[in-house]
Formats: C-alpha cells, structure tokens, sequence
C-alpha cells in the first residue's frame, strides 16, 4: 500500500472515530448544557431545583405589573406550564430594554415555597426575527404578527 | 446620527477596524520584509555565482 | 537540489497570487464601503433591537467567517498530512491568525451586542458563546502549535492533527441553539423554511459577508506569498551557508 493511501485512510478513520466520540458525548452531555429550565421543563422534574437556577420562556401577555415603581411582577410561561417570577429592581437593577410581555426572558434565581421564582437577575432574550419597525407595525394591523416562541 | 446604544454600535465598528486593518496590515508588511529580503539573497548570491564563473 | 522540485508550485502560485491580489484587494475595499454605508445608513433599525441591529452586520458574517476559515484550514492540513505538500501546510498555517481574529471579532462584537439587549456582556453557561469560545482557543492552540516544533514538516503534521479534532466543534457551534437551551438567538438565515430577516436588512448583511470573503482571500494570499518567500529567503541562507 502506497504510504499517500495510508495516510489518507488514517485521516479517514480518524475523523469516524472523532465523530463517533462526539456522538457519544452529545448523548452523555444531552440537557446538562441547558441555559434554562423552561416551566415545561421543570413541571417534569421529580423535583424543583432547591439552588440559584436560570428560568426561561415567554414573557406572558398581560403578566407584567409593578408592586410600586421598582417591584416587578410577571409570568413566565412556554405553553406547557407556567411560574409566576418577582423582581426586585431596585435591589438588582432595571430589567434589560428589549424586556417586554410576549418576548422570551430568562431569570435567574431561586424558587420560593409557594411556587414564585424570586429573581435576582432578568436577561432578555431575542428571537430570530429581525424586521423594521414599519414591517412590524403592518403585520400587527392585518393581524398576522406572530410571536417568536422560546426554543 | 442620533442612534440608540451609539458608543455600543461605534465600538463594535472600531473593534474590526482595528483588527482587520490590523491584520492585514501585519501581513502586507511581513510580505515586503519577506520579498526584500529574498531579492537581496538571491542578487548576492548570483553575484557569488558570477564570481565563481569568471 | 533534491528539494528544490517542491518550490515549483510555490513560484507558480506566487506568480499566480500576484495577479490575483490587486484585485481581491480593490473588490475588499469596495464591498466594505458599500457594505458600510448600507450597515450604518442605507437599513433600517430593527422593531426591537433599535440601532444595536446594526453590530449584526459585523458579528454575523465575522462569526460565518470564523466558522468557514476553520473548516478550510482543515482542509488545507487534511491535505498537506496526507499529499505531503507544502503549500497546503502553508495555506492551512495562514488560515489561523485570520480566523482567531474573525473569531475574537465576532465574541468582541457579540458582547458588545449581549451587554444593552440581553443585559450580559458574557454567559458562561450557554452553549452557543461557550463553544465560540472554544473556537478562539483551538485557533490559538493550533497556532501555539506551529511554534514547539522546529521543523516545518513535523509541525505541519501536529497542527494538522489538532486542526482535524477540533473540527467536531464546527457542528456543535452551529446546532448550539438548536439543541439545547440557549441565551442566544436560533439561525436567522441558514434554517429551514428560510430567512426570518428583513430583506432590507439581509441584503447588507449578504454585502457585508462578501467583503469578509474578499479581505479574507486578500490576507491569506498576503501571507502565503509571504512565507513562500521566507521559506525561500531560509533555502537561500542554507545555500549560502553551505556555499
């Protein structure tokens, strides 16, 4: 066998056995790398996380309302299940500016005895629609502006 | 331009003028270095080569 | 003079490059001034993002140009392990340092972007901005790599086989934000049922990502033909040593 031929069936073989080891790794790593629990996600848990942890979905239409001026109260909710969050601003600082009811968040914080998620941090979320503001504004009069659902 | 975020939008604009300019520039540099260097060899060495014809 | 057969192609290629250059050069220089005038004033803000949008027209295509000059380096050190070539290991070795800058461009530009609109500059656990990460440090690694060995050819062979490993990153990277939960965006424009950008915002994009090609191809025939030519000036001082 020509030494080129050799060569190539290791770079071959290689690469099969490396693509195999990631397969393997993939299924081994699986939801560890999850960013956030979903609320989807967490009603399958035999039990809820008793640490911090990130909390993720959709910002539910018509949940956000404020205690006062700095206490923000809102819905997180994925269609599967939902969980109410608080956040306090005043303590942890303002909510990011794309924050809005019906777009994706992520909180982190800890789950209190009576089922509220006690936030110490709101990131927002972007989905993967980008458009002008004029385009958003026609599709919301005809009526076809759809959401962005968290992945 | 009356932009929103405008120092985050400038910043990220200078950060690839800087690297891209950067990097070519270090590579254009290093391509004169390099060609000098060889043209100078290679007359010294037909100088050497002439020399030992003669 | 028996490896003198191997600077054949080099000579050639650099005759070659030379002709090439001006113009990759001149096609750089007018794709980014139209780019940037169609990413700083000629494309709307976006609904929700405002002007921020308009760090997108770098991050995205320097990301894609991340991604697509460590597939080529792979390619270049898959050939030179395996036909022995040199040019191959010299075009794989130049691919690195244009990479690594796509890269820390495209995470530079991204926290940037992360710091008004997600509220974080950085999130050690998303798979997406962790992977890149990853991206940064295999360029690196591959370039430190090219440094411990003295000898061209066995460096060539060791960065090649690092370049080659690293390769299972590139799809990780890629269906991060499709497989798991994950801070960043999904795909806008690579997915299916097609794009979810704007036209308006998706033809300076596609410019902006043209530019990068050009000035990529500029920079890496730049520094082929620069270190065929300190190769050269190296043969040359051994011919002269030995004179």
């Amino acid at each position: 066998m020509k030494r080129k031929t050799q060569r190539m069936i290791y770079v071959g073989a290689g690469l099969a056995i490396l693509a195999f080891a990631g397969l393997l790794a993939f299924f081994a790593i699986g939801d560890n790398v999850r960013f956030f629990y979903s609320p989807g996600d967490l009603k399958q848990l035999a039990s809820p996380p008793t640490q911090s942890f990130h909390l993720g979905g959709l910002v539910k239409a018509g949940s956000v309302h404020k205690d006062n001026e700095m206490m923000l109260r809102f819905t997180v909710t994925d269609g599967a299940a939902e969980v109410p969050v608080v956040y306090d601003q005043t303590e942890h600082g303002l909510v990011p500016d794309l924050f809005a009811e019906g777009q994706g968040a992520v909180a982190e914080g800890k789950l209190g005895d009576d089922g509220t998620f006690v936030a110490t941090r709101v990131l927002a979320k972007h989905d993967e629609n980008y458009m002008p503001p004029e385009v958003t504004d026609a599709l919301k009069r005809s009526g076809e502006w759809q959401r962005g659902r968290p992945e | 331009m009356q932009w929103e975020y405008a120092a985050y939008i400038w910043s990220s604009y200078a950060a690839a003028a800087v690297i891209l300019t950067g990097v070519a520039a270090v590579s254009i540099l290093r391509l004169r270095r390099a060609l000098r260097v060889q043209a100078a060899l290679e007359a010294k060495l037909d100088q050497l080569r002439s020399g030992d014809e003669a | 003079m028996s490896g003198w057969h191997r600077f054949a192609n080099p000579t050639r290629f650099s005759r070659l490059s030379a002709r090439i250059l001006p113009w990759a050069l001149a096609l750089t220089i007018v794709l980014f001034a139209v780019g940037l005038y169609l990413a700083l004033v000629g494309s709307p803000p976006d609904a929700r993002q405002k002007d921020t949008v308009r760090i997108m027209y770098i991050h995205v295509p320097a990301a894609w140009m991340a991604l697509a000059t460590y597939v080529l380096m792979a390619v270049f050190s898959g050939m030179g392990f395996i036909w022995k070539h040199p040019l191959a290991d010299i075009a794989a070795k130049n691919c690195a340092p244009i990479g690594a800058s796509f890269t820390l461009l495209a995470l530079i530009t991204g926290a940037l972007w992360g710091a008004p609109m997600w509220g974080t500059w950085w999130e050690w656990g998303d798979a997406r901005l962790t992977s890149f990460l990853i991206l940064f440090f295999l360029y690196l690694g591959y370039m430190a790599l090219w440094q411990v060995f003295e000898d061209p050819e066995k460096a060539a062979r060791a960065a090649a086989i690092l370049a080659l490993v690293g390769l299972i990153n590139i799809p990780v990277i890629h269906f991060s934000v499709q497989w798991w939960n994950t801070l960043h965006q999904p795909a806008s424009v690579f997915r299916r049922g097609g794009p979810t950008i704007d036209p308006a915002m998706l033809w300076p994009l596609f410019v902006m990502l043209f530019a990068f090609k050009a000035y990529f191809v500029s920079v890496l025939l730049l520094r082929i033909r620069a270190e065929v030519a300190e190769r050269r000036v190296r043969a040359l001082q051994m011919m002269q040593a030995e004179a």
